[in-house]
C-alpha cells in the first residue's frame, strides 16, 4: 500500500457530484433546458479542478504512483479480502483530465446536436459518463472499475436512450449496447473471480513476478474476453446493424469512446500481470487479428456513420496490441489519437447531416475550413509525423522490427488503418456540404488539434521515439498544466539506430496507403454495386448474427422440447398416470381379492358356526334330553379332574 | 420477557392470524383486518431484524437462544436462536412479508383468509429460520405446506385447484421423505435426540438390513432428507409444480413460491447437510454440484423461450437454485458463505421481479410479453413509467450480479468458491448467467423500449404504494451491495466452523 496523503475522499465526491449533476438533469431537465448545458459543465469542470489538485499532489510527491486502499468486504475466508481504493500516476490522471476536456469540447460543439429535442438526457448522461470513466481510471482495484464501467454504459444508455424509445429498431440497438457491455461485464468478472480464487491479488499497485499457471491463464483469459466485448469486435460486430445514424456524435462519445475507454483502463492496469503470465504475444495478435477484420467491416459499410463508429472500435483494438508489442505509452497514446480523431469526424459527421434551411456551403469548392479539418482528422490518426499517433506507430513498428512475421503484420496493419482512414476523409469531403461553423465547433475543433499534437504528450514531433532530445519541443502535457515535467517516460532501449529503418518503412507504408486511399475514393460506389453480394455479405459481418440467431433458436428450441418431455410429458402425465395405472390396478386385485377373501370367510363362518347352530337348535327343538348332556358333561368334567392329577 | 424475542418474532404473526378469525368480517373496507395484518407482520419483522442486529458478529455460536421442553419423551424441545446461517433468510421474511401485505391492501375477496395465511405463512417460515430442533424445523417446514396450498387454490387462477392439488402431492411426498430420514437421524444415536447442537457433526453412523443387504444409516437419512427437500424447492427435473402453478398464483402469492419458498428449503438443506451429514454431503457434493450446473443450465434456456413474465421468472428461479446449490456443493468458504448470501439476494430480486410482474398485471391484465411469434406485446414504457423502468432495470441487473447490487457479492464468492473445487461448472454457471441476460434483456427490450406493438401503450408509472412495497426492497440490494460487510461478518463464522468441522 502506497502513501495516503492526499483526500481520496475529494474525488469520490467530485464523481458522485457529477452522478448527482446527471441524475438531477434527467429528473427536471425538461425544465432546464436552456441551462442543461451549463450545469453539465459545472460538474465536468469541477471534476477537472479535483483532478488539477490531484495532479499538484501526485507533483509534490515526486510523480511517484499514490495508492490508498481500504477493505470493502471479505470473503469466505479472512485471507479473501476484496480491496477497494484509488491510484494516482501520469495515466490515470491524465485519462481522467482528458475525458473531462473532451467532455467539455462536446458541451462546446452545440451546433453539432442542437437541433435534437432531447438533448437534455445527453447533458444529463454526460457527467455520468465522464465520472464513470474516470472512476475507472483512478481505481486501484478492478471492483470500482466495474462499477466505473457500469456507469458508464448507463450513461451511454441513457444519453442515447433517447432517441431509443421512440423506434423499435433503437430500441433493438440500445438493448444490444446493453446486453453486450453486460456480458463484457460478466465474462471479465468470471475472469477476475477466477483470478482471486487462485489467489492473484488483483490491485493495479502490486507488481507480479512470473509465474505459471493453467488457472491463471485462463482467469486472464476470460478477463481479457470479457474486456474486449466492450470493444464490440468481430464477430459481435451485428450491432453496427442496428446503429442509428442520426446524432452521431453523442453515440460515438458516450456509448463508444467512454466505454471503451473504460474496458481499457482494465486492460492497461493489467498489463503487468499479463506480461507475468506471458500471454502477452497471444492477445497481441488476437487484438490485431480482430482490428483487421473490423477494419474490413468498416470499410464496407455503405453510411459513412457507421464506417466511423466500427473503425473506432477497430482502432481500439489496434491500440490494445500496441500495448502487447510494443509497450503502454505506444497503446495509450495511439488510443488518445485515435479517439481525438474520431470525435473530430464526429462533428463532421454531425454537422454534415444538419438540415438547414440555409444552403449548404459547397466543401470542395467554398469550404476550406471543412476540408482543412476533415484532412486534420485524418493525419491525427493516421500516424501523420507532428501528431502524437505518429510516435505510437513508430514506437510499435520498431517493436516489430525484431520478429520478420510481426513486422510485416505491422505493416499491414498500419497500412489498412491509415488507408481507413484516408478513405473515410476523402468520402466526408464528396458529401454535399457543410453549414457554416459556429465559434463554439470553431473553438472544439482547434481543443482537439492541439490536443492531438505529438508535442502537447510527449515534447517532441515523434512521440518521443528520438529520445536523446533530437526533435524535442517545448512542453509535454504535464508541462503544459503544470510546466515541471514530462509525463510519460522515454523507454530506455530507445535509439537512433533503431528508429530510423522503422522510419522509411513507416514513410513508404504512410504514402502507399494515402495513395491508395486516393485512388480508391471515387470506386467504392461502384464496388458496391458490382460486387453487391459480396459486400454486403462483408458490410452484414459475414451474417454471423444471422446464423448465431439460427443456432440459438435450435438449441433453446431443442433444450425446451426436452423440458416439455421431462416437465410435462414424462412427470406430468407419463408418472402420474403410471401410478394411477398401478394404483387402478392394485385396487383392482385388491377389491377381487377382498371379494374372495369376504366369499371365503363367510363360507369358513358358516362351516364353523353350522355345527354348534345344529346342536342349539337340536336343544331348542327338544330333540336332545337336557339331563344326557348334564350327564355328558359330568363325565369329562370327572376325566378332567383325573387327568390333572395324574399329570 | 427480555429472552424472548425470538419467540414474540414467532408468536406475534401467529397472533395476528388468530385475531383475524375473530373480526367481524362484514365490514368493509376492511382497514382492521388490514392494519392488524400489516401491524402483526411488521412488528414481528421489526423484532427479528433488531434481533439481528444484535448478534455478536465474528461468533459461531447459536446467539439469542431459547430453549423450552416440548414432547420430553422424545427429546423434542422448542429451541430457537440465531447463528450466521440463518441471518439470511431471517431477513429476507422480515423484509417481504411486510410488503406482501401492502401488496394485497387492496383484496376484496376474503382478505381476512388471506391476511391470515400470510400471517401464518410468515410465522411458519420464521420458525424454520430460527429452529435450532430437527423436529421443530420439521413441524414448521411442514406446516407451511397448507397455508400455501389454501392461498394457492382460493386465491389462484382459473386452474388453481389443480395446481395447488400438484403441489400438495410433491409438497407432502418430500415431507413423507424427511420424515422418514428424520426418524432414521433420531433413532441412530444415543441417546435419541433431535438437537442440531448434539447432531453435530456427523454422529449420525451404523448400518441397517433389509433384505439381507447392509445398508448405511447415515446415507440413508441423508438421502432421504435432501430428496424430501428437493420435492419442496424446484431442482430440474422436480419442478414442473413450480412452473405450472406459475401461471395461476396472484403475484404476491408467486412471491411466496420463488422468491421465499427455494430460499428457506435451500436454508434447510445446508443446515441438515453441513450439521448432521457433513461425511456425506462431501461424498455426495459431485452430485450435488452436477444437478446445480443442469439447473443453471436448463433454467437459464428454457426461460429464453418464455412468453410469459411468471413462467420466465420460475425458470430463473430454478436457475438460481442451481446456482446456489454449487455454492453449497463447493464446500469452500468462500462459496458456502456467497449461496448463502445469495439466499438473501436472490430471494429478495425474485420477489421484487415477482410483485413488478404483479404491477404489469395489475395495469394490463396479463403478463404476456411476447406474442407467440416472438414480437413484443408491450413496449416504450420507458417513455411513460420511467421509475418502473429504473427500478424493474435495477432488480433485474441484481439478479444479473451487476457490480453495486448484492447479486455480485453472492455470486463473485460462488464462483471463486465453486471454481475451486469444479471449474466446468463455475464455467457452466457463467454460460448460464449469459443466457439469463439474453433473457432479461428480452423482457427489458419489450416491455420498456421500442413504440410498442400496440399503439395506445400509456402506463401509469409507479403508485404511492408500488413505491413503498419496491423502494425498500431496491434499497436493501444496493446497501447490501455497496456495504457487504457487516452481513458477511455475521454468516463467516458459523459457515466456517461448520467447514471446519467438516473437514
Amino acid at each position: 500500500m502506497g502513501l495516503i496523503d492526499f483526500n481520496s475522499l475529494q474525488l469520490i465526491f467530485l464523481v458522485l457530484l457529477n452522478f448527482s449533476v446527471g441524475i438531477t438533469l434527467l429528473v427536471v431537465g425538461h425544465r432546464l433546458s436552456r441551462q442543461g448545458d451549463w450545469l453539465s459543465a459545472i460538474g465536468i469542470f469541477g471534476l477537472i479542478i479535483g483532478f488539477f489538485l490531484a495532479w499538484g499532489e501526485y507533483v509534490t510527491v515526486g510523480m511517484t504512483p499514490v495508492t490508498a486502499l481500504v477493505e470493502w468486504w471479505t470473503g469466505g475466508s479472512p485471507d479473501e479480502q476484496f480491496y477497494i481504493g484509488l491510484l494516482h500516476d501520469s495515466y490515470s490522471l491524465t485519462a481522467c483530465t482528458l475525458f473531462c476536456l473532451l467532455s467539455l469540447v462536446f458541451l462546446g460543439a452545440r451546433q453539432v446536436y442542437s437541433d435534437d429535442k432531447r438533448i437534455k438526457r445527453v447533458y444529463g448522461a454526460l457527467p455520468i459518463s465522464v465520472g464513470g470513466a474516470c472512476l475507472c481510471w483512478i481505481s486501484a482495484t478492478p471492483w470500482l472499475s466495474f462499477l466505473g464501467t457500469l456507469i458508464v454504459i448507463l450513461g451511454g444508455f441513457i444519453g442515447c436512450g433517447s432517441y431509443h424509445y421512440s423506434e423499435s429498431g433503437e430500441a433493438t440497438w440500445a438493448s444490444r449496447y446493453l446486453r453486450d457491455h453486460f456480458y463484457g461485464i460478466l465474462v471479465s468478472f468470471l475472469g477476475a473471480c477466477i483470478l482471486l480464487s487462485i489467489g492473484v491479488s488483483l490491485r493495479w499497485d502490486q507488481v507480479v513476478s512470473d509465474y505459471f499457471n493453467p488457472h491463471l491463464q485462463l482467469g486472464m483469459s476470460f478477463f481479457l474476453l470479457g474486456l474486449f466485448l466492450h470493444f464490440r469486435p468481430f464477430p459481435f460486430i451485428g450491432w453496427i446493424h442496428a446503429l442509428p445514424t442520426q446524432k452521431i456524435i453523442a453515440h460515438l462519445f458516450l456509448t463508444q469512446i467512454l466505454p471503451i475507454w473504460s474496458a481499457y483502463a482494465f486492460i492497461f492496469r493489467s498489463y503487468p500481470l499479463f506480461k507475468a503470465t506471458g500471454i502477452l504475444d497471444f492477445y497481441g495478435w488476437l487484438s490485431l487479428c480482430l482490428a483487421l477484420i473490423g477494419y474490413g467491416v468498416s470499410l464496407f459499410q455503405k453510411e459513412k456513420q457507421k464506417v466511423l463508429v466500427s473503425g473506432f472500435s477497430s482502432s481500439a483494438l489496434l491500440s490494445v496490441s500496441f500495448l502487447f508489442i510494443a509497450g503502454e505509452r505506444a497503446s495509450f497514446l495511439f488510443l488518445v489519437a485515435t479517439t481525438l480523431s474520431a470525435l473530430m469526424f464526429g462533428y463532421l459527421l454531425g454537422l454534415d447531416s444538419i438540415k438547414t434551411e440555409k444552403p449548404k456551403i459547397q466543401s470542395s469548392s467554398a469550404s476550406i475550413v471543412s476540408v482543412v479539418f476533415i484532412f486534420i482528422a485524418a493525419a491525427m490518426s493516421s500516424g501523420t509525423v507532428g501528431f502524437v499517433s505518429s510516435g505510437s506507430f513508430l514506437i510499435w513498428m520498431r517493436s516489430a522490427h525484431v520478429n520478420g512475421t510481426l513486422l510485416s503484420f505491422a505493416s499491414v496493419i498500419f497500412f489498412v488503418h491509415a488507408f481507413f482512414v484516408w478513405t473515410l476523409a476523402w468520402r466526408l469531403q464528396q458529401s454535399s456540404g457543410f453549414p457554416r461553423f459556429k465559434s463554439g465547433v470553431l473553438v472544439s475543433m482547434i481543443a482537439l488539434i492541439i490536443l492531438s499534437l505529438g508535442t502537447v504528450w510527449t515534447g517532441t514531433v515523434s512521440g518521443g521515439l528520438f529520445s536523446d532530445g533530437q526533435d524535442a519541443f517545448l512542453f509535454s502535457f504535464s508541462d503544459l498544466l503544470f510546466g515541471s515535467q514530462v509525463a510519460f517516460e522515454v523507454q530506455p532501449n530507445d535509439s537512433l539506430n533503431q528508429a530510423l529503418p522503422a522510419s522509411s518503412l513507416f514513410w513508404a507504408i504512410f504514402l502507399l496507403a494515402l495513395g491508395f486511399a486516393y485512388a480508391a475514393r471515387t470506386h467504392w460506389e461502384s464496388f458496391f454495386e458490382r460486387f453487391s453480394k459480396l459486400s454486403n455479405f462483408i458490410s452484414h459481418c459475414f451474417y454471423i448474427d444471422k446464423g448465431a440467431k439460427i443456432a440459438g433458436r435450435f438449441l433453446v428450441e431443442s433444450l425446451y422440447r426436452i423440458e416439455r418431455v421431462v416437465s410435462e410429458r414424462f412427470f406430468l402425465f407419463w408418472i402420474p398416470s403410471k401410478i394411477r395405472q398401478v394404483i387402478q390396478y392394485l385396487s383392482a386385485r385388491g377389491s377381487a381379492w377382498d371379494h374372495k377373501l369376504d366369499t371365503q370367510l363367510v363360507s369358513m363362518a358358516f362351516r364353523i358356526t353350522s355345527m354348534p347352530a345344529k346342536m342349539i337348535q337340536l336343544f331348542q327343538s327338544g330333540d336332545l334330553q337336557w339331563y344326557l348332556i348334564l350327564c355328558f358333561a359330568t363325565v369329562i368334567a370327572v376325566i378332567l379332574h383325573f387327568m390333572g392329577s395324574i399329570i | 420477557m427480555a429472552g424472548y424475542f425470538l419467540t414474540m418474532a414467532l408468536g406475534i404473526p401467529f397472533s395476528g392470524a388468530l385475531l383475524q378469525i375473530f373480526l367481524p368480517d362484514h365490514k368493509k373496507p376492511f382497514a382492521l383486518f388490514r392494519w392488524i395484518a400489516f401491524f402483526s407482520s411488521f412488528l414481528a419483522s421489526v423484532i427479528a431484524i433488531s434481533c439481528v442486529a444484535v448478534m455478536d458478529r465474528g461468533v459461531a455460536s447459536v446467539q439469542l437462544s431459547e430453549v423450552i421442553s416440548w414432547v420430553g419423551s422424545y427429546s423434542i424441545s422448542y429451541d430457537v436462536g440465531l447463528d450466521g446461517l440463518n441471518v439470511p433468510i431471517i431477513l429476507l421474511i422480515s423484509i417481504v412479508f411486510p410488503l406482501l401485505i401492502i401488496f394485497e391492501w387492496n383484496r376484496d375477496r376474503g382478505p381476512k383468509g388471506i391476511y391470515g395465511l400470510l400471517l401464518i405463512l410468515q410465522a411458519c417460515f420464521f420458525g424454520v429460520g430460527f429452529s435450532q430442533d430437527l423436529f421443530l424445523g420439521f413441524f414448521f417446514w411442514t406446516l407451511s405446506v397448507f397455508p400455501l396450498y389454501f392461498l394457492l387454490a382460493i386465491w389462484g387462477g382459473a386452474e388453481r385447484e389443480k395446481a395447488a392439488f400438484r403441489f400438495l402431492i410433491t409438497a407432502s411426498i418430500g415431507n413423507a421423505l424427511f420424515f422418514l430420514g428424520l426418524l432414521l437421524v433420531y433413532f441412530s444415536i444415543e441417546p435419541h435426540t433431535f438437537s442440531f447442537k448434539e447432531l453435530l457433526g456427523g454422529r449420525v453412523t451404523g448400518t441397517f438390513v433389509l433384505f439381507g443387504s447392509e445398508y448405511s444409516l447415515s446415507l440413508t437419512a441423508f438421502f432421504l432428507i435432501i430428496s424430501g427437500l428437493v420435492f419442496r424447492f424446484p431442482v430440474w427435473p422436480i419442478h414442473g409444480w413450480l412452473t405450472f402453478l406459475a401461471t395461476q398464483a396472484p403475484a404476491s402469492i408467486f412471491v411466496l413460491f420463488t422468491g421465499i419458498l427455494p430460499a428457506v428449503g435451500l436454508y434447510l438443506l445446508a443446515k441438515t447437510s453441513f450439521s448432521l451429514f457433513p461425511v456425506e454431503f462431501a461424498g455426495w457434493s459431485r452430485l450435488v454440484l452436477f444437478f446445480g450446473a443442469l439447473n443453471v443450465l436448463f433454467g437459464a434456456v428454457i426461460s429464453l423461450a418464455q412468453r410469459e413474465l411468471r413462467l420466465l421468472l420460475a425458470y430463473l428461479t430454478l436457475a438460481h437454485c442451481g446456482m446456489i446449490l454449487i455454492g453449497f456443493a463447493s464446500l469452500d468458504s468462500a462459496g458456502v458463505t456467497g449461496s448463502m448470501f445469495q439466499l438473501l439476494v436472490v430471494g429478495l430480486s425474485l420477489s421484487g421481479l415477482g410483485l413488478f410482474v404483479g404491477s404489469v398485471r395489475l395495469r394490463k391484465g396479463h403478463s404476456a410479453y411476447l406474442t407467440p411469434e416472438g414480437d413484443p406485446v408491450f413496449g416504450g414504457w420507458i417513455g411513460t413509467a420511467p421509475l418502473l423502468t429504473f427500478i424493474a432495470g435495477l432488480l433485474m441487473a441484481s439478479v444479473l450480479g451487476v457490480p453495486g447490487l448484492g447479486g455480485f457479492v453472492g455470486q463473485s464468492l460462488t464462483v471463486m468458491g465453486g471454481y475451486t473445487v469444479s471449474p466446468l461448472a463455475v464455467i457452466v454457471l457463467m454460460v448460464g448467467l449469459l443466457i439469463m441476460t439474453l433473457s432479461l434483456f428480452n423482457v427489458f427490450r419489450g416491455v420498456f423500449l421500442g413504440s410498442g406493438r400496440a399503439q395506445k401503450q400509456w402506463v401509469s408509472d409507479l403508485s404511492a404504494r408500488e413505491k413503498l412495497i419496491l423502494f425498500p426492497i431496491v434499497g436493501v440490494l444496493l446497501m447490501i451491495g455497496l456495504v457487504p460487510k457487516p452481513f458477511l461478518d455475521l454468516m463467516r463464522p458459523s459457515v466456517l466452523t461448520l467447514l471446519s468441522i467438516m473437514k
